[in-house]
């Protein structure tokens, strides 16, 4: 009986393997589009097919909340282009400004040269312990010796995680998003980080995100939170959709267009982060010292 | 006649121990194709070593492991390599176990990158622990002569 598990699962293994290995690379100029343009022939969409669903991340129905621009993944012919189809008219009314923000959800949370040899996109939970660690301990000396010295392109992904011990990830990740539309998400996401135990035991964001600005920047920051309410952690996706597409919460069409983008690798875990370098990627989950990742980044360096 | 020793139990020991020779070969390959810098962010990860050791075993590990194959393979020295292995073995169980008891989500390394640590590769690792003991046991209650299938090697008999 052991046998025969063991050579299923070992089957099952190298199977996915070998999916892994032949994932394509993308360069980073063509991230996105070469993520959300694929069609059900593209081979990420081959990708997609071949690895199972994430047991711990987002499912598509429970997250997808009907402000996305570009729908979930879902299997070929099954494509649709509204963002709520239940609600046509609504779907229209979902903003020019949703649609632009979701075409480049990365605007305001990229750090570095755009021409850096490395690209490092990390894909991480507001809420998730794990996250604050990678943060605290590797990624802010990154930014200093490699972000700051032209060598690595760091690029922030939201994906909060739609779970009841991370009900406040989402409201986290729209102040995030906010703050980066204002020029200010490396100083929101430090006091986000350097607060999570405080905030995620009462949900008291805002006066930690208030502390990080200006009072004007706060008010611009909770002009753009304007319509923007649900947790997605125990909200149904129904009541998502036509909650958020009548406001119009274009900060998280961002944040979903990020959760697609992850979904699309796949992300299983949060913080997961994708190295890129040249024509090889990695992807990597969990928390990873400085050193440690330091030379994997030296190594690519002197490819 | 060779025939005579293919009996069901030596059979399962020669499937057993080719099954965890191609386990191991194939997740030393997977490991030595890659840099062991990757390798050692995936030891990382697990929260467990300090650096020096998370680069040695990033460094030895996947060696170890296609040496550990090819000796499954064939059959040299069985019954220390068996226990090697199901020692080896043992000692990835328990740190996936812990791992995933104290709920760090991280990729299993196991076979390269890109795979959760999850039930999955629980029962996949443990199948390969059970595997690994029985093939141990198996190479012990072996006969004491030569076994061309189990792969034991020759004891010295004694004069009557």
């Amino acid at each position: 009986m052991a046998l025969a598990v063991l050579i299923l699962t070992l089957a099952l293994s190298v199977r996915g393997t070998l999916v892994y290995r032949h994932w394509p690379a993308r360069q980073p100029g063509q991230r996105v589009q070469a993520v959300v343009n694929s069609g059900p022939t593209g081979s990420t969409s081959d990708a997609m097919r071949n690895n199972e669903p994430p047991e711990t991340t987002p499912k598509t129905g429970a997250v997808a909340s009907g402000t996305i621009v570009g729908a979930m993944p879902q299997p070929p012919g099954e494509r649709k282009s509204s963002a709520n189809p239940t609600h046509p008219g609504v779907a229209k009314a979902v903003t020019a400004q949703s649609k632009a923000a979701a075409a480049d959800s990365s605007a305001g949370k990229t750090f570095g040269s755009k021409t850096a040899p490395i690209t490092m996109e990390v894909f991480s939970d507001f809420q998730c312990p794990s996250c604050r660690a990678l943060y605290e301990d590797t990624l802010k000396q990154l930014m200093n010796d490699y972000v700051a010295a032209g060598k690595v392109y760091l690029i922030h992904r939201d994906f909060p995680l739609p779970i009841p011990a991370h009900k406040y990830a989402r409201e986290a990740a729209r102040y995030a998003n906010a703050a980066a539309r204002i020029g200010k998400y490396a100083e929101v996401e430090a006091a986000l980080y350097d607060n999570q135990s405080a905030w995620s035991a009462d949900g008291s964001l805002e006066k930690y995100v208030a502390a990080a600005l200006t009072p004007a920047e706060m008010k611009k920051v909770k002009k753009l939170m304007e319509g923007c309410t649900g947790d997605a952690a125990g909200v149904t996706p129904a009541k998502t959709n036509g909650q958020q597409a009548a406001h119009g919460c274009q900060l998280d069409a961002a944040i979903d267009k990020d959760i697609e983008l992850g979904q699309q690798i796949p992300v299983q875990a949060t913080p997961t982060f994708v190295i890129r370098h040249g024509d090889q990627h990695t992807t990597s989950s969990g928390v990873v010292t400085y050193p440690v990742l330091k030379q994997y980044l030296d190594y690519l360096m002197s490819q | 006649m060779v025939s005579s020793s293919w009996t069901p139990g030596r059979i399962l020991l020669l499937m057993g121990r080719l099954a965890l020779a191609g386990a191991f070969l194939v997740a030393g390959s997977i490991k030595f194709r890659q840099p062991w810098q990757l390798f050692a962010m995936q030891v990382d990860s697990y929260q467990m070593l300090p650096n020096w050791a998370v680069n040695a075993v990033a460094w030895g590990l996947p060696k170890f492991e296609l040496v550990l194959g090819l000796l499954l393979l064939t059959g040299w020295q069985l019954r220390i390599v068996a226990t090697v292995t199901a020692a080896l073995l043992a000692g990835f169980f328990a740190v996936m176990v812990r791992t995933y008891a104290a709920g760090l989500e991280i990729n299993c390394g196991c076979f390269g990158p890109g795979e959760k640590l999850g039930v999955k590769t629980l029962l996949r690792d443990g199948s390969f622990l059970a595997v690994a003991l029985a093939v141990a046991i198996g190479a012990f209650l072996s006969g004491r002569k030569r076994d061309p299938i189990a792969g034991v090697a020759p004891q010295p008999q004694k004069a009557d």
